[in-house]
């Protein structure tokens, strides 16, 4: 390096140094004052998880015998949600380390919860793998290949069958898990929780890079379990269908539900005294930017989704969306094209409304509202056509939907709390956090 | 604000028959430059900007910089687009023959109707796409004024140093603010280390 260049990055460094003065922001040593701790809210979480189990299973035993097909499907519908934020949780913290991204380093913790949880998500799944190992109600019409002999389908139903079959649903279920496991717990929890106790600053960067360079398979894998699952909880659910667009589609709702959470959580943190000068509207606006962003990638994604089966007009794939958009189901395909896109792309396009409090946590609440019926929209419609419901009685919500959604979201939120516990709910001790908490967007 | 040391600052004379144009002052650090550009602007001054080798986070606030215009121009062209590409689609597809006058072409393909939004949805995205990167490249340079043949801090011999290791503040003799003996003392009262007259 000649001494010119090495002057230009002295002046460099400076500047850095001289822009952190001027804007606002927090130090690290202030950071450990600003109640970067769950505190009492932890002892919640074992109580939430109990609460989650008990809901349920007096839920499933009040439901009558002839609603448990129902339970199930509104099982199934909550679960992908909740594994959805999650999983986008997951891959947020991936992509950022494989970014060495510094910004989001004080907002990262409470994402790496979320993917360190991620494996307790196996146990509140074991109901949809009983359903599979028992045939005990028709969900997954693949369980029983015997009963498709005759139907027109066979022979689609019959490839298919290597890969859909109970036995191996299971050992893909504990695949996918136990990799979770891994990545969230291991690489991403247990590494940055680390990082935080390490004394010296050489350990602490030497501990970073390690975690930076095993995030980049970690992404590959976590993109292609995640598609898996998809497919196996989902898109299975009609074994007939096939998209090859479904993985990115749940990827791009999941971000959806990831993000709007990420909103509430700190505005609630915040709203308990916890980290109150630390997350900046910086970072909000940075939350809001990607919510948008994610707003059209999604509509990108169901309309390609839509337009090349609508296009090629092949019966084994239209069924799906024939369903979704006749009769009773009608008004909430366009729900998804206006309330999950346009509307949200309008209201999120202004640089305002993402740096305003109050209006970037109401779109962060509909994004959640419609994330859900999203799911919703793919579940349910499949109940119908297993069960041969007659259409025409309008949107078939029914009791164990409210039921499934407070269970498994008590259990999943309970599971979030565990995992935080007594530990700190921002990176106290990365080597990136002073430059996070100075992070600041450039004005256009 | 980390405060550095007072510099000594060599300031320039104007010089006799010769055309000014306006005051150049050159920093050795952003911290002056940033406090200095503060000092500008609470001045009142409007014609008026600040060189830098790099962008500075924060300068754009000491300069009291509001937000740009540009992204009104590429909402406006990119939906000027979009129903550009709707447009050209029905006009081409959809519009039958009327009278003598050959108004379009009707492509039957695939059993397709003529006329049918989801398939025109690709082409108005990217018309979209295409307009909004149109709008926002001319938009930039029409809202700097680009491109101009000239400008004063041209005349400064110094000036290549703003791509260098230099800071600069320049000030031209149109601002409504100027004059050359008060604008010359503000100047000079800021930490920097030479205040350069531009002339022709």
């Amino acid at each position: 390096m000649s001494s010119r260049m090495r002057q230009l990055r002295q002046k460099q460094t400076e500047a850095t140094r001289s822009t952190m003065a001027h804007s606002h922001g927090i130090t690290p040593e202030q950071l450990k004052q600003d109640n970067p701790y769950l505190g009492d809210l932890a002892r919640i979480g074992p109580l939430a998880m109990a609460a989650g189990v008990v809901l349920f299973v007096i839920g499933f035993a009040m439901t009558g015998a002839d609603q448990h097909q129902r339970f199930y499907f509104s099982y199934i519908h909550n679960y992908v949600f909740f594994m959805s934020i999650s999983i986008g949780a997951l891959l947020f913290t991936l992509v950022n380390h494989v970014a060495r991204a510094s910004w989001s380093v004080v907002i990262r913790r409470i994402p790496e919860f979320f993917a360190g949880s991620l494996w307790m998500m196996g146990i509140a799944g074991l109901p949809i793998l009983y359903v599979v190992l028992t045939g005990s109600v028709e969900v997954y019409q693949w369980v029983d290949v015997a009963k498709w002999i005759d139907a027109p389908e066979q022979s689609l139903i019959y490839n298919k069958a290597a890969y859909l079959n109970a036995n191996f649903f299971v050992i893909r279920y504990f695949v996918y898990f136990a990799f979770f496991w891994l990545v969230g717990r291991g690489l991403l929890l247990n590494s940055s929780l680390k990082i935080d106790k390490l004394e010296s600053i050489e350990d602490k960067d030497k501990a970073l890079l390690k975690v930076w360079q095993l995030s980049a398979p970690g992404l590959v894998f976590s993109f292609l379990l995640m598609t898996v699952f998809a497919i196996d909880m989902i898109m299975s659910l009609d074994p007939v269908w096939f998209s090859t667009m479904f993985g990115i589609y749940y990827f791009a709702g999941a971000v959806i539900g990831f993000f709007s959470m990420m909103i509430l959580i700190f505005k609630w943190l915040q709203s308990t005294g916890r980290l109150k000068e630390a997350v900046t509207v910086e970072h909000y606006h940075d939350f809001g930017k990607f919510l948008f962003a994610f707003v059209f990638f999604w509509g990108y994604i169901a309309f390609s989704q839509y337009m090349l089966i609508w296009y090629a007009s092949i019966p084994e794939e239209t069924r799906w969306f024939h369903i979704r958009q006749n009769a009773d189901w009608t008004p909430l395909s366009w729900l998804m094209l206006i309330g999950h896109f346009a509307l949200p792309f309008a209201f999120l396009i202004s640089r305002y409304i993402k740096r305003h409090n109050i209006l970037l946590a109401c779109g962060a609440v509909w994004m959640l509202v419609l994330h859900w019926l999203d799911h919703f929209y793919q579940v349910i419609p499949e109940y119908q056509r297993v069960t041969g419901t007659p259409v025409g009685g309008g949107l078939p919500f029914a009791i164990t939907d409210i039921i499934c959604l407070l269970a498994i979201g008590a259990f999943w939120f309970g599971a979030f709390l565990v995992t935080a516990g007594k530990n700190p709910i921002a990176p106290i001790g990365d080597p990136q956090i002073a430059k996070s908490l100075k992070f600041d967007n450039v004005k256009v | 604000m980390s405060q550095t040391d007072a510099k000594t600052m060599t300031i320039e004379q104007p010089t006799e028959g010769r055309t000014f144009m306006g005051y150049l002052l050159e920093f050795d650090n952003v911290d002056d430059l940033t406090a200095a550009a503060q000092n500008v602007r609470d001045a009142g001054y409007t014609n008026w900007d600040c060189h830098t080798p790099f962008p500075v986070h924060g300068l754009d606030h000491a300069m009291g910089a509001k937000p740009s215009h540009v992204q009104w121009i590429v909402l406006g062209i990119g939906i000027l687009g979009l129903c550009t590409g709707l447009f050209i689609q029905w006009w081409m597809n959809a519009v039958v023959h009327q009278g003598n006058v050959v108004t379009g072409y009707q492509y039957f393909v695939a059993g397709k109707p003529f006329w049918s939004v989801p398939a025109n949805i690709p082409v108005m995205f990217e018309m979209t796409i295409l307009f909004s990167a149109f709008a926002s490249f001319f938009g930039m340079l029409g809202v700097n004024r680009l491109p101009q043949y000239n400008h004063f801090t041209m005349y400064s011999e110094r000036f290549g140093k703003a791509t260098d290791d230099r800071f600069f503040i320049s000030i031209s003799k149109d601002d409504p603010k100027f004059d050359m003996n008060r604008t010359r003392d503000l100047l000079a009262g800021q930490n920097g280390t030479y205040l350069e007259v531009l002339e022709d």
